[in-house]
Order: C-alpha cells, then sequence, then structure tokens
C-alpha cells in the first residue's frame, strides 16, 4: 500500500534524467507505507547526542570484528549501532566490511580472478 | 579457492608498511591485493550501479580505487589503534572508496534540482492514507493527523537546507554521497542536518501527544 507523502515537482524517468528505480510519477513521491513505518521509527529513536561519520568510520571495523567473533557489538558499541540504523551510506559499508570479515573468518575468501569473473 | 593469508601480525603490517626497500615493496603489494579484494568484492554487491559498462572498465575502476584505497591507508598508519585485525580497519577504506564510486557511476548525470524542493508551501501537499476497508476510522484520521505534524515540521521548523537535504535523501532516497558531492560538503554535516531535522520532527510529534508506541502501531505493517 503506498502512503502518499508528499507532492512535488513533477519529475519522472521519462524525462530521462533520473535511473528508473528512483523514479517518481507525474503525481509526485510515493513513500510506501513500509518505508515510512522505518522513517518513524528512526525519528523516534533519535537520541539528542548522536556520534558522526567520520566516529562511526573510525570505530566500525571494531564493531565488526566484535560481531564476528560472536560478541554482542551492538550492547557492548550502542552509539555505534543507533548511528547505524540512522546512516544509510555508512550502514551500506559496515554490512560489506561485515560480509568481507565473515568470510576471512571462515577462511573461504575467493580469489582476485574468481571476484573479477563474477563482474559484469 | 582461498585467496591468501593474512600471515602478517598488526605490528608486522605497521612496521613493514613504514620500513624501505623489498620490506616495504612487498607489503604495499600485499596490501593492494587485499584491498582490491574489498574493491572487487564491494563492486559485486552493487552491480546495478554500473549499467552499461563493460567488464573492463569495471575493472579498471576497480584498479583506481584500489590505488586511492591504498593511498588512503598508508596516509592513515597513524590512526590504527589496533583494536581489529589490520586488514579489516584497511578494507574500510577500500570499501568506502568503492561504494562513493558505484554510486557517483549510478547518479551521473542526474539532475537533482526537481528533488530538492526547498519553497513554496503551495507546492507541498500532503494526502493522507487511502481509506481501504478494514481502516477504523479513526486510525485513518489519526493517521492523517500524524502527516499533517510531520507537514508543519518540514514546512514551519526544518531551515531551507534541512528541508531539502531531507526531501532529497528520505522521499527520493538519494545517496548521502551525492548530495555530498552535489552540495560540496561533507557526510558529517550532512548527518548533522539530518539529525536535527529528526529532533525537531520527534519534538513535533511528541508535542501533539504522539508517543513512540500508540504512533508507530498506527502505520505498523505487520497487521
Amino acid at each position: 500500500m503506498a502512503l502518499r507523502l508528499a507532492r512535488l515537482l513533477p519529475c519522472s524517468a521519462r524525462r530521462g534524467k533520473i535511473p528508473a528505480s528512483y523514479a517518481t510519477n507525474d503525481s509526485g513521491v510515493l513513500m510506501e507505507q513500509e518505508r515510512f513505518e522505518s522513517w518513524l521509527k528512526n525519528i523516534y529513536q533519535t537520541q539528542d547526542e548522536e556520534i558522526s561519520c567520520t566516529e562511526c568510520f573510525d570505530l566500525v571495523s571494531h564493531y565488526v570484528e566484535l560481531e564476528v567473533s560472536g560478541e554482542n557489538a551492538a550492547m557492548k558499541m550502542p552509539r555505534l549501532k543507533q548511528h547505524l540504523d540512522q546512516c544509510r551510506a555508512c550502514r551500506d559499508e559496515y554490512e560489506i566490511l561485515r560480509g568481507l570479515a565473515r568470510w576471512e573468518n571462515e577462511g573461504g575468501t575467493p580469489s582476485l580472478d574468481e571476484l573479477k569473473d563474477l563482474i559484469g | 579457492m582461498l585467496l591468501m593469508s593474512n600471515t602478517r601480525t598488526n605490528e608486522e603490517w605497521l612496521h613493514d608498511l613504514r620500513a624501505t626497500g623489498e620490506v616495504q615493496e612487498s607489503a604495499t603489494t600485499d596490501l593492494r591485493t587485499f584491498l582490491l579484494r574489498a574493491v572487487l568484492y564491494s563492486f559485486n554487491r552493487n552491480l546495478g550501479d554500473f549499467g552499461g559498462l563493460a567488464h573492463d572498465e569495471i575493472l579498471q575502476m576497480a584498479e583506481d580505487c584500489t590505488q586511492d584505497a591504498l593511498i588512503a591507508v598508508i596516509n592513515h598508519l597513524s590512526d590504527f589503534r589496533g583494536d581489529s585485525k589490520f586488514t579489516t580497519w584497511a578494507y574500510k577504506f577500500a570499501v568506502n572508496i568503492a561504494l562513493v564510486t558505484a554510486r557517483r557511476q549510478r547518479w551521473k548525470g542526474v539532475s537533482l534540482d526537481q528533488l530538492s524542493f526547498t519553497d513554496d508551501s503551495n507546492l507541498f501537499e500532503w494526502m493522507v492514507q487511502d481509506k481501504s476497508p478494514g481502516h477504523a476510522p479513526d486510525q485513518s484520521a489519526m493517521q492523517g493527523e500524524v502527516g499533517e505534524i510531520i507537514r508543519e515540521v518540514i514546512e514551519r521548523d526544518l531551515t531551507e537546507k534541512q528541508r531539502q537535504i531531507l526531501i532529497m535523501m528520505v522521499f527520493n532516497e538519494v545517496p548521502m554521497d551525492e548530495v555530498v558531492g552535489r552540495l560540496s560538503t561533507n557526510r558529517n554535516a550532512i548527518y548533522k542536518m539530518l539529525h536535527d531535522a529528526r529532533r525537531k520532527l520527534k519534538s513535533g510529534l511528541q508535542a501533539h501527544g504522539f508517543e513512540v508506541g500508540e504512533t508507530l502501531a498506527l502505520f505498523s505493517t505487520q497487521g
């Protein structure tokens, strides 16, 4: 179900300016209810003080290794967890870093040639 | 299948990268291999961002990212505190650069002008959720009230810049690094503006008596 929240200047993929996955329809922006619910949660989880992206970058390798070693990283580093919940850019990087660390931990990382072959 | 084991301890990485001659050369070569792996792994998880590019072009971008990451790691060696494996710490530079590159490729040539509504509240209309069967009238009314409060806060309480960034990133899902690049700013500044916007939205909702539990229940997709 689409929750129609805002009507902006119309823009569409047909004008060739936006990748299709980001296109709006001609009447405006649609935010799916699930995404709105997620955004509402983020609003309510806002803290007065939150760490910055620089601080997150500084700490995320330690956070990832706590997780990979089976420790409760979110409990030990709650402010970092909170930033990751709020910041899509940092969260995307964290998820890839965690994937790399898990792979290494399990000893099954692919070779460079295998990774290159997977591309395009 | 195993690429290579990390045979160096953290201390050995730092020592060898700071050394000279063959020792440094060997460590730099090995580090470069680790970073390229991280870049390729990152690209593989975001292949949609490279639509239209040939295989060799993507691989060249990977090599360029790896070189940038190598320079970044070397320049930040003194920041390494040893609270993770050196390679995990180094990977994050590669992952960051790789994802920024992927997003930039995806959004190349896209105009953000029409996605960054900044002004004229008469262009900013809100509609409530469609009243589907099964929705209690009072639930729909309360949903509408929440939407109205959010609209009011965005129109009245946010600065123009906060509003612009909120609309680009939250409603139009423009990636942060695109916003950073187009507005010639940095991630921390963007995050702070979004944080300030969230604080105002939270205050606005709470001031009208909409606390977290009941408000989330109004919009829950779980039933």
